[in-house]
């Protein structure tokens, strides 16, 4: 089998919802292998949310127009059908997003949110195996008491529970692919540090490769391999972890590292 | 459970008051029950009397505890003007209006909400814009216009019903729902127009959210994410609307009753205004004021049942 799970061709993506077309990511190319975590860093409006949502199909169809090539595990992602993208999200494709407080349907059960793919993906499942697997999944993003978690709702759970809640959700078909943008912004700094050892640890015990979008070098920096920074639509910098924090090519990728707030010893 | 049993003592407290208010209104306004019974070329001494027999001489207090007392019984008092018990006028009318709010809020509810649905899913086409206009000239219509034009178009022109002919439950069921259904109609349409638009955008509203795009993420289509995620939390300013207009459907149609020639408990409110008959105002305000109120509890416990964040957020409150 291939090693490579996705293959980004000259992908770009243009906005026609203002009088002017917006060019927001320009000919972008990316190749992400099985079982690695990749990072995409960059500040706002870098185009690096967008071009995960144009990963996970989750994009606009009426006033966005996408031009390139997303290569998934062999399948064509642009062109495809909705019907056929529909198969592959949630099932091969999870997402997590930026804000777990609006993530989460307020008015449905935690359970029933968590096994949704399941109900979508494995219609041969029956009703106690889907909360079998919706509680091992939440009990796997190490959530304590994960039965009674299950008849909760969003709202009597704090941010991290529900980010927890979120990655329960989008693992529980063990997909190849977890896109995780910015998810770890709105929480404060303890809880980051445990989703990132978290995210880790799906993807070393699953195999699940992880593309994990932050503008948070440092968090970047703990937990992918390989890293892409993007500048105003285009990939300005792409290498190792490592390389990329001691060897900084770009001025752009220096003055994100600059940026990153240092402890330093008070002078006395 | 705590919840609903104090949402049910705050009603008794309201229903007190404003039988209390109403009560002491009555006996402010100026005009005398005595004097309009008897007309106005009355002697004094015949005068005194009438008051004296109808109780009125008595302290305001002790009158009103009689009246409470006696209204918590079911002894709503005597009519001034046509002497018979109150409960006896409204209890043969009341029917006749239940009928009407009921059946024209399942013809609202039952029209709105797929109107409103298939507005939203097809946002600024050319079915929307129609639905839309439409929907503001059924809004901006008053209901008694609207019952005139169906009365006009269904009862003159196409012969469906006669105008006028209301025919009695007892007598003829058929007949009364042939009847019934055109003022029912003629009630519902506003308030259609109006749930349209609402739903509409809470439609649209909550499809901007993020749990649709996390719902998008799992591979639901379109409708799945309409019925199993947008449409419930999308309901909820409808019913609260809703909660209102049935309240309003059961007492506020006055005017549609006169229309269509009913005799509905508007009627008789009008009437006993008139006459100052205040045993069948008083009792018909309080009732009114009980639907309402009835109406809104019901509404505030499926509310609770729709949102669960509902009785966190009193929870905290009292805390």
């Amino acid at each position: 089998m291939d090693d490579i799970l996705l293959d980004i061709k000259n992908l770009n993506i243009e906005f026609h919802d203002h009088d002017a077309p917006e060019h927001v990511v320009k000919n972008v190319n990316m190749v992400l292998k099985r079982g690695e975590i990749l990072g995409i860093v960059g500040e706002s409006g870098s185009g690096k949310s967008l071009t995960a949502m144009a990963i996970a199909g989750l994009l606009r169809r009426h006033d966005i127009t996408t031009d390139g090539r997303i290569i998934f595990d062999g399948k064509e992602l642009l062109g495809a059908k909705r019907s056929e993208l529909r198969k592959i999200q949630g099932n091969d494709i999870g997402v997590i997003f930026q804000e777990p407080m609006t993530s989460l349907n307020p008015t449905k059960r935690i359970g029933w949110q968590v096994e949704e793919s399941l109900r979508i993906h494995r219609p041969e499942m029956d009703k106690a195996q889907r909360y079998r697997l919706a509680v091992e999944s939440l009990k796997s993003v190490e959530l304590d008491e994960p039965e009674r978690i299950y008849g909760k709702y969003p709202h009597e759970l704090s941010g991290g529970m529900r980010q927890r809640v979120m990655i329960a959700s989008a693992m529980i078909c063990e997909p190849k692919l977890l896109i995780a943008d910015e998810p770890t912004t709105a929480l404060d700094v303890t809880i980051q540090m445990q989703i990132v050892k978290l995210l880790q640890r799906l993807n070393r015990e699953k195999k699940t490769s992880i593309l994990f979008i932050s503008h948070d070098l440092s968090l970047v920096k703990r937990l992918c391999g390989r890293i892409l920074v993007m500048h105003d639509g285009r990939v300005v910098e792409e290498g190792a972890s490592e390389e990329i924090f001691t060897d900084p090519k770009q001025d752009y990728t220096r003055k994100l590292i600059d940026a990153i707030p240092k402890l330093e010893k008070p002078e006395i | 459970m705590k919840y609903v049993l104090k949402k049910l003592v705050t009603m008794l407290i309201t229903l007190l008051c404003i039988s209390f208010l109403v009560y002491l209104a009555f006996d402010i306004i100026p005009g005398d029950a005595a004097l309009s019974a008897l007309g106005t070329d009355v002697t004094p001494e015949r005068l005194a009397a009438v008051r004296e027999e109808m109780g009125l001489n008595r302290p305001f207090i002790e009158r009103y505890a009689d009246w409470l007392i006696n209204f918590i019984r079911g002894d709503f008092g005597i009519s001034y003007k046509y002497r018979v018990p109150v409960s006896e006028m409204i209890m043969s009318k009341l029917p006749v209006n239940v009928m009407m709010a009921v059946t024209a809020f399942i013809i609202m509810a039952a029209v709105s909400v797929p109107i409103g649905i298939y507005s939203a899913k097809h946002k600024g086409k050319g079915i929307d814009r129609f639905i839309i206009i439409l929907n503001q000239i059924m809004m901006s219509v008053p209901h008694f216009f609207m019952g005139i034009l169906i009365t006009y178009i269904f009862g003159l022109v196409l012969k469906i019903f006669t105008p006028g002919g209301f025919v009695s439950y007892d007598k003829d069921p058929g007949g009364f729902i042939l009847y019934m259904i055109f003022p029912c109609i003629a009630i519902a349409l506003p308030k259609i127009a109006m749930s349209v638009k609402l739903l509409r955008g809470s439609c649209i509203e909550e499809a901007g959210k993020d749990y649709v795009r996390t719902a998008y993420s799992r591979g639901n289509n379109t409708s799945k994410v309409l019925y199993h995620h947008v449409l419930r939390n999308a309901m909820l300013p409808v019913i609260t609307l809703w909660g209102m207009t049935l309240a309003d459907m059961m007492v506020g149609s006055i005017v549609i009753e006169q229309v269509f020639n009913i005799p509905g408990i508007g009627r008789i409110l009008l009437t006993s205004i008139s006459y100052r008959d205040y045993p069948v105002v008083e009792a018909v305000i309080v009732l009114i004021a009980f639907v309402v109120i009835v109406t809104n509890f019901c509404v505030d416990i499926i509310y609770q049942l729709v949102d669960p964040r509902i009785t966190m957020q009193k929870e905290t409150l009292n805390k």
